[in-house]
């Protein structure tokens, strides 16, 4: 009797936890077969026109593949990059009396089924020019999500969430990985005589290092543009996404997604407040540094006005230009590279992690 | 002169000329053409520098500002190595702690040297990466 209950009360123990924890899994198209509905809106812009249409288009979906029906060239396929997001390539179709190239694109789906969204380019070429444009194509699907054709994933004991602050913390983790890559790959680029100096040896090649960062790139912005999707003035997406353009060459992104996350002046001014915090907290500093308690800080304080004219090829100086400690924040995320976390984390998320370095 | 005075200057002469002697093998050591400047560098060292940089020629130079000292060490492959190597004595121990002894290393092609990189401690270090970098730019948040 005694062995019973005692197996009984085992039974019970191990059931337990897992019965609270099952819950059902975020919705993934990438698992789904069957064909859906949807009301897309069509919005063709370029070649000096402008115009919007609405289809009723039936999407095909069947497991890591789903072809979508004809919004205006015909039925395309396209390839799942992730359980939301629908990867088709460029192609080029016919468009009388010429033809059109489409670049690749995604359609950024949402995981409670009611929307999606995507963007491609294209440039047309005929005997009667050339030209080129955007085509912005917005779904809607009011039946909420299917009922699953094939039997759905039995739950794990931990499923993943499938909100955003998971779905954060995930895109987060693989930013702070493509950083590290590109801090070492960056170093062996200028020249490998100095690159053990800054970071220890992480046994790849670099050719290896620069494919797995052109993949972590994708899939960073790809996870961070799906967050933007549901939540677009999502901070911590906005800036992983400047961070993501932080070059002369996207130069333009980069401040849009900068502007995008640092919405106002005291938006900015608190989050200078919130990176001084952190950084006063994990340095252990004794006392609050300032232009006149240290001459570094004097020097730079000297030389910022000529910097923001200048720096990263781009003029800062207008951007909050009564506000010092706004454009601050501005001027950290630019000059940052493997600490710009300091002005992501809140001054209480900081603390919460706790530590600091030893003095 | 006194009597007790005359050894003392020769244990300063004989000091002084060590010191020219060890100068010397350090400059030796270094490999560097042309010879590497010397803790007191000039303006004139500086441009040198500055020019040598600017053709990815191996140069040495280490200059002492009111912020402290700095090494920098232009290379042939066109990179520039920056290195923190003392603050000065008056600087608060916490930006003694994030900056001393800590290197950042540029790239630039050739004819394309940042001159801001040697003549402040902010201008153009978007285009570096290192340890230096990320400390300098955590201090621009005190300023």
């Amino acid at each position: 009797m005694r062995k019973s209950l005692l197996g009984f009360a085992l039974l019970v123990a191990l059931l337990a936890p897992a019965s609270a924890d099952v819950a059902l899994p975020p919705w993934a198209w990438n698992a789904y077969t069957g064909t859906q509905a949807w009301t897309v809106t069509v919005t063709e812009t370029g070649c000096g026109d402008s115009f919007t249409n609405q289809f009723t288009v039936p999407i095909t979906f069947a497991g890591g593949t789903a072809v979508m029906g004809d919004v205006g060239h015909g039925e395309s396929k396209g390839t799942f990059a992730s359980p939301n997001i629908l990867h088709f390539p460029g192609r080029t179709v016919a468009d009388p009396p010429g033809s059109s190239q489409l670049s690749d694109y995604d359609l950024f789906f949402t995981t409670d089924c009611s929307a999606f969204a995507g963007k491609y380019d294209w440039s047309y070429s005929g005997p009667d020019g050339s030209c080129g444009g955007t085509t912005t194509l917005n779904g809607a699907n009011h039946n909420g999500c299917p009922a699953p054709a094939v039997a759905p994933a039995i739950p794990t004991v931990a499923p993943a969430s499938n909100s955003l602050a998971a779905d954060m913390a995930a895109a987060q983790q693989d930013l702070d990985t493509l950083t590290n890559l590109q801090y070492t790959q960056s170093i062996n680029d200028i020249t490998p005589r100095f690159a053990n100096l800054f970071a220890p040896n992480d046994g790849m090649s670099s050719d290896g290092r620069r494919n797995r960062i052109a993949e972590l790139n994708r899939q960073t912005e790809h996870e961070l543009q799906a967050i933007l999707l549901q939540d677009p003035n999502n901070y911590d997406a906005n800036m992983g996404m400047a961070e993501l353009k932080k070059t002369p060459g996207t130069i333009n992104d980069y401040i849009k997604y900068l502007n995008a996350a640092l919405t106002s002046r005291e938006i900015a001014e608190n989050k200078v407040n919130d990176l001084q915090g952190n950084i006063e907290r994990e340095k252990n500093f004794a006392k609050l540094l300032t232009p006149s308690n240290s001459g570094a800080v004097s020097e730079m304080d000297s030389e910022i006005p000529p910097l923001l004219k200048t720096v990263l090829g781009h003029d800062f100086s207008t951007i909050y230009p009564d506000s010092k400690k706004a454009v601050k924040a501005y001027l950290f995320a630019t000059l940052c590279e493997r600490t710009c976390d300091y002005l992501t984390k809140s001054a209480s998320q900081a603390a919460s992690a706790g530590g600091g370095e030893t003095p | 002169m006194t009597p007790a005075r005359k050894p003392r200057i020769t244990v300063l002469a004989a000091a002084a000329l060590a010191a020219i002697l060890l100068s010397l093998v350090s400059a030796g050591c270094t490999g560097n053409n042309p010879s590497p400047a010397s803790p007191a560098a000039t303006g004139q060292d500086t441009a040198a520098f500055i020019s040598a940089a600017n053709d990815c020629r191996d140069m040495n130079l280490t200059v002492t500002t009111t912020v402290g000292t700095f090494s920098y060490q232009s290379t042939s492959d066109c990179a520039l190595l920056k290195t923190a190597v003392k603050m000065n004595a008056s600087e608060t121990a916490e930006v003694r702690k994030m900056l001393e002894g800590k290197s950042m290393v540029c790239g630039y092609t050739r004819g394309n040297f940042d001159p801001r990189w040697v003549t402040t401690l902010i201008g153009g270090i978007e285009y570096c990466h290192g340890d230096l970098r990320d400390g300098l730019a955590q201090l621009v948040a005190f300023t």
